[in-house]
């Protein structure tokens, strides 16, 4: 896990940052921080991102920002090179800069070679969030509909 | 030589207004949604409309809630039935009343807030689906957005759960090509397809408001 990672912290130096989390494409939390959800929690939320990013894929979309805004709270997803970056915000007013240094931020990331280690180590080792055997009725007649 | 433009630029009930003043016999094509309504007019007055399924005065009070969609008007051309027998100033008031005040259907709601929608700069498509995949309305054919709307919906009510929160204002996603938005709207959701020029946070004030009305 990478909680002292610097990149990470400046992150959530920013006023309304409440927590980042790293994950593969394959749905591994490689990192998170700041965060009150458990492991598991932490899995599914990222798990439910990469169903969304891997059915656009599959219609020739490549989605590379995903935003999801309550009333008084963001998510923030970016997306590149086989890493997503997830974080959470609190504060509506920020985000222009949020969305400015999380690029910068993701970039540094792509840099370091301890992740790109560990990108490497998970690339594998997860069932495709897209199995049918892990969706329910409503995901899978969705999916059916998809010319 | 015929005369074309937009409901965005000028209004059906000042179109319909110009020609009966000055008397003309013509027909009037409106193009919305994949749909075609026609309306004609004969020595300055509104005597035939047509929106499938409907002809007479409900085809043409549909066609008056439409704030978008290419016009064309064609002089000289005779209409193939008359099914309109009122006089053009009480009939377009009689219109405008009954947007008002009349029980409008689902459809009609549906084109209404699709147009406000177009109105928005920055919006090149719209589209209202439900929440199985299936488009309501729409300015233009979505192929499969219509499905990835749904399912992209669905895991976001998904993650809401997990998080404890009630569902969002609105999903923005942003490809190389393209950025689109969907938006929850009375149990079916809205979706958006955005120039990339647009700053986010200034379109989804504007759509919050009409989504709002």
């Amino acid at each position: 896990m990478l909680e002292d990672n610097k990149w990470f912290k400046e992150v959530l130096s920013i006023s309304g940052v409440e927590g980042v989390l790293l994950t593969s494409r394959a749905g591994s939390i490689i990192g998170k921080i700041g965060l009150n959800f458990d492991h598991k929690t932490s899995e599914q939320i990222a798990e439910k991102i990469i169903r969304i990013l891997l059915l656009h894929q599959q219609t020739g979309r490549v989605i590379k920002e995903l935003e999801i805004k309550w009333n008084d709270y963001n998510l923030v997803i970016l997306v590149k090179d086989g890493l997503i970056l997830i974080t959470y915000c609190s504060q509506d007013r920020i985000m222009p800069l949020l969305r400015i240094t999380l690029n910068v931020v993701l970039a540094h990331l792509l840099e370091d070679k301890k992740i790109i280690k560990q990108i490497k180590k998970y690339i594998e080792e997860k069932s495709p969030p897209l199995n049918t055997a892990q969706l329910d009725s409503r995901e899978i007649k969705l999916i059916s509909k998809l010319q | 030589m015929a005369l074309v433009g937009n409901l965005r630029d000028l209004k059906l009930p000042n179109l319909i207004q110009l020609n009966c003043m000055e008397k003309n016999t013509a027909k009037l094509t409106i193009e919305y949604a994949g749909k075609y309504g026609f309306i004609y007019f004969q020595d300055g007055n509104v005597v035939h409309a047509e929106l499938d399924p409907e002809i007479g005065e409900e085809a043409l009070f549909k066609m008056l809630a439409l704030q978008e969609g290419k016009f064309r008007v064609e002089n000289d051309v005779r209409p193939p039935v008359i099914s309109i027998n009122i006089p053009w100033n009480s009939l377009l008031l009689k219109g405008l009343h009954h947007l008002d005040t009349m029980h409008i259907s689902d459809e009609s709601k549906h084109l209404h807030i699709l147009s406000m929608l177009m109105n928005i700069k920055g919006v090149r498509n719209a589209a209202l689906i439900d929440t199985e995949g299936t488009v309501l309305a729409s300015n233009t054919r979505i192929d499969n957005s219509s499905v990835l709307t749904a399912f992209t919906f669905l895991q976001v009510e998904k993650i809401s759960t997990l998080m404890g929160r009630n569902n969002p204002g609105f999903i923005s996603l942003n490809s190389n090509q393209s950025r689109s938005l969907i938006a929850y709207y009375k149990q079916n959701l809205v979706y958006l397809d955005i120039e990339n020029k647009y700053q986010l946070d200034t379109i989804l004030v504007l759509i919050g408001q009409v989504l709002s009305v």
